[in-house]
């Protein structure tokens, strides 16, 4: 069984032209995948991640996740979850974010200490979310994420606009979760940041798929992600 | 449908409510202090117009109580949207019905706070109730009831059209009352606008308050306000069906942030 299955699928926007957000995407991610989607603004990534998601809806093809339709099989989508690009901005403090989440998902609340812990949030509790610098509430965010123990998670440039030391935490606690087993969904427009975390890459734009190779065969065949990237007319 | 997850985001919606000093003021502030200047009104009005001044106090109660329903439903979805939590919410596996119950009940049990402070401030201030408890316990619940069928209305049109269409949560209710004329009897009407207020379930509410307060029997216009905010939650239901999956397909679902 693959962790993520995406068939033909296909997304139009209405409202711009109708003009294809993605067109006739094909994916297999396995588990255990550290899987980058790369691409330009408005190459489709978070449209994709937004459609097996659940978010939105395609206009052709199917999802799976674990095996499961999660537009037909909601429940799947417990056992996954997403940090988007946006910070949730709540008026919640942020013990009672993570709380609130935790109900949500009907985990331990001894979750919540140890997520505040390992996340340094411990000074932070008290205070509402939208009152956090961006490299808070990005922890914030992260931390909510893996309240459920997600077996597949889901990460929309989950660094962008943040400052070099945090961005480098964040990464390294990903490849921590990675090896520990997490299969790992990526969106990401920064080269430098997909060849130091993908285990395998697939390179998007306008909404289609350019190619989908081994990370390892990206930098053994052409140096970098970056060189490949231009090869490929990104 | 999972009853745990209702009552978490009852819950949630309970805390954020707590926090956002704008709604206290939503669900207070104008609420009281329109009804004291009603209250004045009726005071003055004793005198050469007793019925009169008591039906503008006790209609602006009940309208009062309609928009605190509604607009906190709603509100409490426009914020999990401008908070950038609304995606949160559904990839945690909650259903469209789940969210919508949870912000109804929420809507619901939190305006009864505004509703016992509007009574309390009437009876002790201004016009005794104590002889009619049942009567409005009962035109209470009716007016609960038709604005959560007027909140799912509108949340389905919040989803359809998208984020900018916020405002709908504190106008759509204004436009109902208008049309329902809650301070005239519908007979006085002329016979197009006649035609549009017996379409609207708080004229025959209204209708019903005001022979309250005459002492008329108020339970025919009680049953077919009743019965046209049935029409209404149906027709609510299925516009917020429509509306939440629409928005999936148009991407005003994915642009709520």
């Amino acid at each position: 069984m693959k962790a993520i299955k995406v068939e033909n699928i296909s997304k139009k926007f209405k409202d711009r032209r109708k003009f294809y957000a993605l067109k006739k995407i094909n994916l297999e991610i396995e588990k255990g995948e550290f899987f980058c989607l790369l691409g330009p603004n408005g190459a489709g990534k978070t449209t994709l991640i937004q459609i097996i998601l659940t978010i939105l809806i395609p206009d052709e093809g199917k999802v799976e996740i674990l095996g499961k339709d999660p537009f037909v099989e909601k429940e799947v989508l417990t056992k996954v979850n997403f940090v988007p690009m946006e910070r949730p901005y709540s008026h919640l403090k942020v013990r009672e974010f993570l709380f609130t989440y935790a109900k949500i998902y009907d985990v331990d609340l001894k979750k919540v200490d140890e997520l505040i812990k390992e996340f340094k949030l411990k000074n932070l509790e008290g205070k509402e979310c939208w009152m956090l610098s961006s490299g808070e509430i990005s922890r914030v965010s992260l931390a909510k994420a893996l309240l459920n123990d997600p077996k597949i998670l889901f990460l929309d440039e989950p660094t962008f606009g943040l400052d070099p030391k945090t961005k480098i935490e964040i990464q390294n606690y990903l490849k921590k979760l990675n090896k520990g087993g997490k299969t790992i969904f990526f969106a990401s427009h920064d080269m430098a940041e997909v060849e130091r975390l993908a285990t395998r890459i697939c390179f998007l734009k306008g909404g289609r798929i350019l190619d989908v190779k081994d990370k390892s065969e990206v930098i053994k065949r052409f140096g970098s992600v970056e060189k490949y990237w231009l090869r490929l007319g990104g | 449908m999972k009853l745990k997850r209702i009552k978490t985001l009852i819950y949630r919606d309970y805390l954020i409510f707590l926090k956002s000093k704008y709604r206290w003021l939503e669900f207070f502030y104008f609420p009281i202090t329109s009804l004291i200047i009603w209250g004045g009104f009726a005071l003055w009005t004793k005198e050469f117009a007793s019925l009169a001044g008591r039906i503008a106090l006790v209609v602006n109660v009940f309208w009062s109580y309609a928009y605190v329903v509604q607009s906190t439903t709603n509100l409490s979805i426009n914020e999990d949207a401008w908070h950038s939590e609304i995606h949160h919410i559904f990839i945690s596996g909650i259903g469209k019905w789940e969210y919508i119950i949870s912000k109804t009940l929420f809507g619901l049990f939190i305006s009864l706070a505004n509703l016992f402070a509007m009574l309390f401030v009437m009876h002790f201030l201004f016009f005794q109730i104590s002889h009619m408890i049942l009567e409005i316990f009962m035109l209470s619940l009716l007016t609960a009831f038709i604005s959560i069928s007027l909140a799912l209305l509108i949340a389905g049109l919040f989803f359809t059209l998208g984020r900018d269409y916020a405002w709908l949560s504190w106008s759509v209710l204004q436009f109902f009352i208008l049309l329902s004329f809650p301070l005239s009897p519908l007979e006085m009407l002329p016979p197009s606008l006649q035609a549009i207020a017996k379409l609207m379930p708080y004229a025959y509410l209204f209708q019903a308050i005001r022979n309250l307060i005459f002492n008329k029997p108020f339970l025919e216009n009680f049953i077919l306000s009743f019965e046209l905010g049935i029409f209404y939650l149906v027709i609510g239901a299925l516009v917020y069906k429509f509306g939440f999956d629409f928005s999936r397909k148009s991407g005003k679902f994915a642009k709520m942030f």
